[in-house]
């Protein structure tokens, strides 16, 4: 009894509601979006057939290199940033009696809204704000800064905020990942001899593959789209330098209504996305059993 | 005759019942006849002023607003360009007057309410000069949504305190901000938070140095680094070096703007904000704090100039309900729903007929009639849009110290050039 | 060991009180005394009145429609999102059908599309096909957006159940439906369970689609009446609107702290 002989018309059902519901909502804004790219569409204008001109227009604007430079940054801080410590908490709360709790009070920024954290965190690092009342009361007057009104130091406050947000799902998931490694595994590496470094690296690392795959998953999606907390807490400011490509599409297509140029950014933001995500998940994706 | 007197009873009561329900339905089709428009706004926090001016229209015509707030002024644009396009969406809408409104009404937007003009004129129920603004050509599409104007709030008792009176002068202006600034309190609010806030300082400097010079920048009759503008901004640097200004993360609104006052230090802001200072603050106008216009950098200048901000309420030309919304304009012009508007916001409202109630507002605008301030629009709704938005950003970054004035300048009038040109693509002159 | 453990309890506890600091924040600050409210975030705790402001927080911010519509939202939205991407997830994994990849990319490509870039043209759809301000327009794209991550947990957590224990159920003459029903599921009740957590979440949190696809009192999600109460023409004092931010976390917080061994569980049973 072959399985391919009972592929029918049933298997593709499976697949109706959600297929529906993307479509429904993904295959117009997609749609139109990409065609709005190669026109010239301000406000209530209707558009112009352009071409590539809003894709050159973009490639030579000299804000992108700044843009994407951010969009590395806020990449590789909030890809790096909360797997690494989110990994370094797993590691020790994995390892003592209570880890429940330890989990919960890690995961519990991650489950206030964007808003809450970002006027938090807005009130922490402002000219006036907390931090710096902190800093001159304990003595360190000369580390007063204007945290949120200088680059690059306003994109580290914004990762700092943002990373506190989201470090506590993936302590949660990788304490998870390490408990579940077997114990006698552990016991029999340790018997063998194994310090704690080889002891993670090469035992429990492993291990680790499919937390790992979904941790980067949601990063790294998260990541490259970073608008809400950057929207909040500076805006994209001072003067644009802290923007990261969403925001600039955000404030072409939005604040200035020039819907053709910020669909062609959204196209760029989308297709650079996707790239990223089937490098970064085919290592990491479990393969269906092959007949 | 006990079956007939049956029939009887149940024909009167049969009579009662029905001639009740014809009497109430003859109540409830009265009560239908109000007609409910649909008000979209993104002026979170004052719903309870439109619902005022809703039962205000109700008394007058039989009219109410249903107002939805658009906490979000970017998506709120979008949304109402969307409804444009669609023909889907409110009856009436709050906008901006000026340079914001010409895409709106060549975009089919607004409705043309010239006619609500012309009779509100001939009533007397609103100023001729205010028209200007929310004209695109020769037609006129919104009415004003009040009428601020942007003075210098001050602390009246920190300043008797400190020894300090009223500045007629530059000179004066910048003794008290040192007087203020030697007693540790930063003697003047500036803000880049939202980016925007930034040509607050830029057109108030300008006006006071000469009035014709920031109408010819605006208008793009020089440019931005004519010697005159540069000598302005020049200014400016000086007192950012003297350090004068709040950073820039400052919000100067609100109960934000309550704290800063009450250290003493002084705010430009727009009237619209007087009730933060009276109601939230709970400061007493006249007494505790009080409004001055801002002297003249330039003592040759005869008159002093003051900036003046009127948003727009206008009908959407698609709109199901046109004709009721431009009478539910009209009436909204009229001195009952004047008289509530000017309670519920305590701002300035732009039918004269109105007294003013609160004692800051009545002050600044008995001081501007008299001494025939100039009444100059805003930076905001100056220019084309992008120009604005633009402009702000170079204008933040000038106020960071991340730009030198010849850089800020220089991009300033680059960016200009660009988009006059792209404006006048579009639109023509 | 003990020693081991000692300086480990040090270090998280230390961590923890780092962590926990701006939450601590925001507590005393929205239970701080509106009255004497001086308009800036502090630290110590002056004036303490949570229950004034709570009472304050739920009338002024009007949070009753907004907590139903984001219950109806968050369950429902969640729900059906985890159903539907289960359903795609068992046929991908267990019933072998062509151009798997094609499948996968399709339903996870949703995660991979700039958010904002949907607005607009959702919008407009929306308008012209009169979903405009209605329950089931705005739950379609809640359900729409949260599938490919559900389908991506879910699928993951299937790959781990036998090829023996769904060749035993075929042989058993188990339909695909009966399959997925009596097997599947049941197997997976843990990661779509964690599934739902996540995505009950996000729905719960979400602001931009709420604001561009709904404007009446009764359809806004919450976060969109929230993000209300801030701006330049309100007067709500900040303690007021952080107490409502609070009010409107505490489903999410009761949610993970109640579903947590289901979420523990439901992720262990995938790796």
């Amino acid at each position: 009894m072959s399985q391919k002989q009972r592929v029918g018309v049933t298997t593709y059902l499976f697949f109706i509601p959600a297929i529906l519901c993307v479509l429904a909502i993904l295959l117009y804004p997609v749609g139109k979006t990409i065609y709005l790219s190669f026109t010239d569409s301000e406000g209530l204008l209707p558009p112009v057939f352009i071409g590539f001109d809003n894709y050159q227009n973009f490639i030579n604007d000299p804000v992108l290199r700044a843009t994407l430079t951010n969009v590395l940054i806020w990449t590789i801080a909030t890809l790096v940033l909360p797997v690494f410590i989110g990994l370094l908490i797993a590691n020790v709360v994995s390892g003592v009696k209570g880890s429940a709790v330890y989990r919960m009070i890690f995961l519990l920024p991650y489950v206030l809204s964007g808003v809450a954290v970002g006027a938090l965190w807005f009130n922490i690092f402002e000219t006036e704000g907390l931090l710096n009342s902190f800093l001159v009361s304990v003595g360190l007057e000369s580390w007063v800064n204007s945290w949120l009104l200088y680059y690059p130091q306003n994109t580290l406050s914004m990762i700092i905020a943002a990373t506190w947000a989201s470090t506590g799902l993936v302590v949660v998931l990788f304490t998870v990942g390490i408990q579940n490694v077997p114990l006698q595994t552990v016991e029999a590496a340790t018997l063998d001899g194994a310090n704690s470094w080889v002891l993670f690296w090469k035992i429990i690392w492993p291990q680790l593959k499919y937390i790992r795959a979904v941790v980067i998953g949601t990063a790294l999606a998260n990541s490259l789209r970073t608008f809400d907390i950057v929207w909040v807490m500076t805006g994209g400011g001072p003067s644009r330098t802290s923007e990261t490509l969403a925001v600039t599409m955000y404030r072409e297509a939005f604040l200035l209504n020039r819907y053709g140029y910020g669909s062609a950014i959204a196209v760029f933001l989308m297709i650079l996305v996707t790239t990223i995500s089937i490098l970064a998940l085919r290592g990491g994706l479990k393969k269906e059993a092959t007949l | 005759m006990k079956l007939a007197n049956k029939k009887m009873a149940v024909l009167t009561a049969a009579s009662l019942v029905i001639s009740s329900a014809v009497a109430t339905g003859a109540i409830s089709s009265a009560n239908a006849a109000t007609k409910v428009l649909n008000f979209y706004h993104d002026k979170n926090g004052w719903d309870v002023r439109f619902n005022a001016v809703s039962v205000g229209l109700k008394d007058g015509i039989g009219v109410t607003l249903k107002p939805s707030t658009y906490a979000d002024t970017t998506l709120y644009q979008n949304t109402l360009n969307q409804a444009t396009k669609t023909g889907k969406g409110p009856d009436l809408l709050t906008w901006w007057s000026g340079y914001r409104m010409v895409d709106g009404a060549k975009g089919g937007m607004f409705a043309d309410i010239s006619d609500v003009w012309r009779d509100a004129i001939a009533k007397g129920d609103v100023s001729k000069d205010l028209q200007k603004q929310f004209m695109v050509g020769n037609k006129t599409y919104a009415i004003p949504n009040g009428v601020s104007y942007w003075p210098m709030f001050y602390n009246k008792k920190k300043f008797a305190e400190w020894g300090l009176k009223v500045p007629t002068t530059w000179a004066e202006f910048e003794a008290v901000c040192a007087a203020i600034k030697a007693k540790g309190v930063t003697p003047l609010t500036a803000s880049v938070d939202g980016a925007w806030p930034s040509f607050i300082w830029f057109e108030q400097l300008l006006i006071s140095q000469d009035p014709k010079l920031y109408l010819d920048l605006t208008s793009n009759k020089i440019k931005y680094t004519d010697p005159k503008v540069v000598e302005v901004f020049n200014i400016w640097k000086g007192m950012i070096d003297k350090g004068w200004f709040t950073p820039g993360d400052t919000s100067f609104f609100g109960e934000e703007a309550v704290k800063l006052i009450n250290k003493g230090t002084m705010i430009p802001v727009g009237t619209w904000n007087n009730s933060a200072f009276s109601d939230t603050g709970g400061l007493v106008g006249g007494k505790d704090y009080d409004a001055f216009v801002i002297p003249n950098i330039n003592p040759a200048l005869k008159t002093q100039s003051i900036i003046v901000e009127a948003g727009a309420i206008g009908a959407l030309a698609k709109g199901k309900n046109l004709a009721t919304s431009k009478k539910a304009l009209r009436e909204w012009l009229k001195f009952p729903v004047q008289a509530i508007w000017a309670d519920a916001s305590g701002d300035g409202v732009p039918n004269p007929k109105v007294p003013v109630a609160d004692p800051v507002i009545k002050g600044l605008s008995k001081y501007v009639a008299t001494n025939k301030v100039n009444q100059i629009q805003r930076y905001w709704e100056s220019g084309p849009v992008p120009l604005i938005e633009g402009g702000v950003v170079i204008l933040g970054a000038f106020m960071l110290g991340n730009k030198t004035v010849a850089q800020t300048t220089t991009e300033l009038a680059a960016l200009a050039d660009k988009e006059w040109a792209a404006w006048t693509k579009k639109y023509g002159k | 060991m003990k020693k081991d453990s000692l300086l480990k309890h040090s270090v998280l506890v230390i961590l923890s009180l780092i962590w926990l600091s701006p939450i601590y924040l925001l507590f005393v600050n929205a239970f701080a005394n509106v009255e004497t409210w001086e308009s800036n975030f502090d630290w110590s705790l002056k004036g303490w009145d949570p229950i004034a402001n709570f009472q304050q927080a739920w009338s002024v911010a009007d949070l009753s429609p907004g907590l139903k519509s984001n219950f109806f939202y968050g369950i429902l939205g969640a729900g059906l999102s985890v159903f539907f991407a289960s359903l795609a997830a068992f046929s991908i994994v267990a019933l072998n059908p062509k151009n798997k990849s094609l499948w996968f990319w399709v339903i996870y490509g949703v995660n991979l599309v700039p958010y904002q870039m949907l607005l607009l043209p959702l919008f407009e759809s929306f308008a012209s096909t009169g979903l405009y301000d209605t329950r089931w327009g705005l739950l379609l794209v809640y359900v729409a957006i949260a599938i490919p991550f559900a389908f991506f947990l879910s699928r993951n957590h299937m790959l781990s159940i036998s090829k023996e224990v769904v060749e035993a159920s075929q042989l058993d003459g188990a339909n695909k439906i009966q399959t997925y029903f009596k097997i599947f599921l049941p197997l997976s009740w843990s990661a779509l369970g964690a599934a739902f957590l996540f995505q009950f979440t996000w729905i719960w949190n979400d602001l931009v689609f709420g604001l561009t696809l709904t404007t009446s009192a009764e359809i806004r999600p919450l976060m969109s009446t929230i993000s209300g109460l801030v701006g330049q023409y309100q007067s709500i004092k900040m303690p007021i609107v952080l107490c409502a931010t609070l009010i409107a976390s505490l489903p999410t917080a009761f949610l993970y702290i109640v579903g947590q061994k289901l979420f523990v569980a439901g992720l262990k049973a995938g790796s």
